[in-house]
């Protein structure tokens, strides 16, 4: 079963033979994804045993709910928005229930690391250190915008279709991230003053919202739908 | 929005700006400002630039390869083997609907379906369980039950849920011996509730070494521990019908409702619901504790690993579903 013209069938196909019986397409679906899926809920969530856990969850949900996709959208889509509300699923929860993290993304009651966790390599471990601890400070909805329009590099229609929001909705959330990452990582220093105090005189991380009920945007974080 | 309802510079709305998420008119409004306040104009240059900064540093941390992890990828690979070999696609019992449903515009409701002929089913439906959220209630509300996606011959020898095997915890040992006996051919038992959906059928049972009440107090540490309040004597439940010595008085009272094996089945279906791992082979059930509090501890195999899974006594509750207070994966 494959696209004309190609040798590798492609992921609709796939997922239609999972649904018929084939007992590998949906693992061989998986295989081909697995990466980005993992990259983006770990930087979604900042946590390598919940995001292991979110990802499992999320796939063996589309494992079983493969019958119900209308094809509608992308598979890859499809996956990453089942992904991703399982992600977010976890991050609010961990909201109402928080626990304190360690500094390698474990928490307190996590008991002991299962073993080595291979750190990926990074040009500047202490940058990227500074930026995803910025990254995960973030409302878990604006975070879940920025790491899928920067950080992955999805436009932003798709990650409006994996959010399920507008478009204008993802560009708020993106754009009113990049500006707390922005303060919160020291980009909007004023010369020799120091810190910048963003207009009305909001700290790093306390950015006032009071346009959320002001203006009549495209789609922002006040009025999504 | 007039520009003089604006006052000092609105943060999010020069983001709004900067990232191109207002309207035309809005974006007018804002254009003015910054054209003629010189504090809009400041601090828009000094957003701008600091946006952008942070974006391209988003953008480096993107550019990080972040490959799956062998040990999930393995994961993955048991799980969804587990899964074919054991339940069917598309088995809305066991979907968490917050994960698929009802925000995704390009799903739809689906076939309640039958699971495949090697499922071996829990038995007789257990009282809803309304475990997280609307969605899973009304699921629950179609009764439709929980299939113990186990091969009929892992079932015959390590899964068989509560039937009288609790007895013990009350009423003494003679049904308790009768229930182990019963487990122990399992394999005549388990067959007969193949696709068995309607029918009560009989009542399985774990065998009495799995069932445990030790009073442990386990902890977030030892909760995953390969030894604390497992495998050992003093684990052991006693068949004699004091076990539950290890309890509290207070804290085996606690426990009444779950010694019901019916309520004890819907705790182990709303355990594997919340695990959300597909079908668990359940190794032990614990009466015990966690953090001071009562609690039933069962360990389990899903995917491929172990869990240990602490349950509030409300578990099997509509409203509690598995009243989960920890579960960890066992080291």
């Amino acid at each position: 079963m494959t696209s004309a013209g190609s040798i590798e069938p492609s992921d609709a196909e796939l997922l239609r033979a999972h649904v018929d019986g084939d007992t590998d397409a949906f693992a061989q679906l998986v295989r081909r994804h697995r990466d980005r899926l993992w990259a983006v809920a770990l930087r979604t969530i900042g946590d390598r045993e919940e995001a292991a856990d979110a990802v499992q969850d999320a796939l063996l949900s589309a494992y079983r709910a493969a019958a119900r996709f209308r094809g509608d959208s992308q598979v890859t889509t499809w996956l990453h928005r089942i992904v991703v509300n399982a992600c977010l699923d976890r991050v609010r929860k961990r909201r109402a229930h928080p626990t304190v993290p360690l500094p390698d993304g474990r928490h307190l009651d996590d008991g002991p690391p299962a073993g080595p966790e291979p750190a990926a390599p990074t040009p500047d471990h202490d940058t990227a250190m500074v930026v995803r601890q910025a990254l995960a400070d973030l409302p878990a909805e604006q975070r879940a915008a920025l790491v899928l329009v920067d950080v992955q590099g999805y436009p932003v229609a798709e990650a409006a279709e994996i959010l399920g929001v507008a478009e204008g909705t993802i560009k708020s959330r993106c754009a009113r991230g990049r500006a707390r990452l922005a303060v919160a990582l020291g980009h909007l220093r004023r010369g020799d003053d120091g810190h910048f105090t963003p207009g009305n005189h909001a700290a790093a991380g306390t950015v006032p919202t009071r346009s959320a009920s002001t203006t009549a945007q495209t789609t922002g974080e006040g009025r999504e739908r | 929005m007039a520009a003089d309802e604006l006052g000092p510079v609105d943060f999010d709305l020069l983001a709004d700006y900067v990232g191109g998420a207002l309207d035309d008119s809005d974006e007018a409004v804002v254009a003015r400002l910054i054209a003629e306040d010189p504090h809009w104009r400041r601090t828009y240059q000094l957003l701008a630039a600091g946006m952008a900064a942070a974006g391209a540093e988003l953008s480096d941390l993107g550019s990080t390869p972040e490959p799956m992890p062998a040990d999930l990828a393995v994961r993955l690979e048991q799980a969804f083997a587990s899964a074919r070999t054991t339940t069917s696609i598309a088995d809305p019992t066991i979907i968490d609907p917050a994960l698929v449903a009802p925000t995704e515009p390009h799903l739809e409701p689906v076939r309640g379906g039958d699971a495949a002929d090697h499922h071996v089913s829990l038995g007789p439906a257990s009282a809803d369980r309304g475990a997280h959220g609307p969605g899973r209630e009304a699921r629950g509300r179609r009764r439709k039950r929980l299939r113990w996606a186990v091969p009929i011959a892992a079932a015959a020898g390590v899964l068989a849920l509560a039937g009288v095997g609790f007895d013990y915890l009350t009423n003494g040992a003679g049904e308790s011996a009768q229930s182990a006996t019963s487990a122990a051919g399992s394999a005549e038992r388990a067959a007969p509730m193949v696709d068995d959906a309607g029918s009560a059928g009989p009542a399985p049972v774990l065998r009495d070494e799995q069932i445990l009440a030790t009073g442990t107090n386990y902890t977030a540490t030892t909760l995953g521990s390969t030894v604390s309040g497992y495998g050992t004597d003093r684990a052991k439940a006693d068949p004699s019908g004091t076990a539950s010595t290890q309890l509290t008085q207070r804290d085996a009272g606690r426990f009444s409702r779950l010694r019901d094996p019916a309520a004890l089945r819907a705790c182990l279906e709303a355990i594997t619901q919340t695990a959300g791992q597909g079908p668990i082979e359940v190794q032990t059930v614990d009466y015990a504790q966690y953090d001071g509090r009562p609690a039933l501890v069962v360990r389990f195999i899903a995917g491929g690993m172990t869990w240990s899974f602490a349950a509030g006594p409300n578990c099997g509750t509509p409203e509690r579903g598995a009243d989960e207070l920890k579960w960890v994966q066992v080291r």
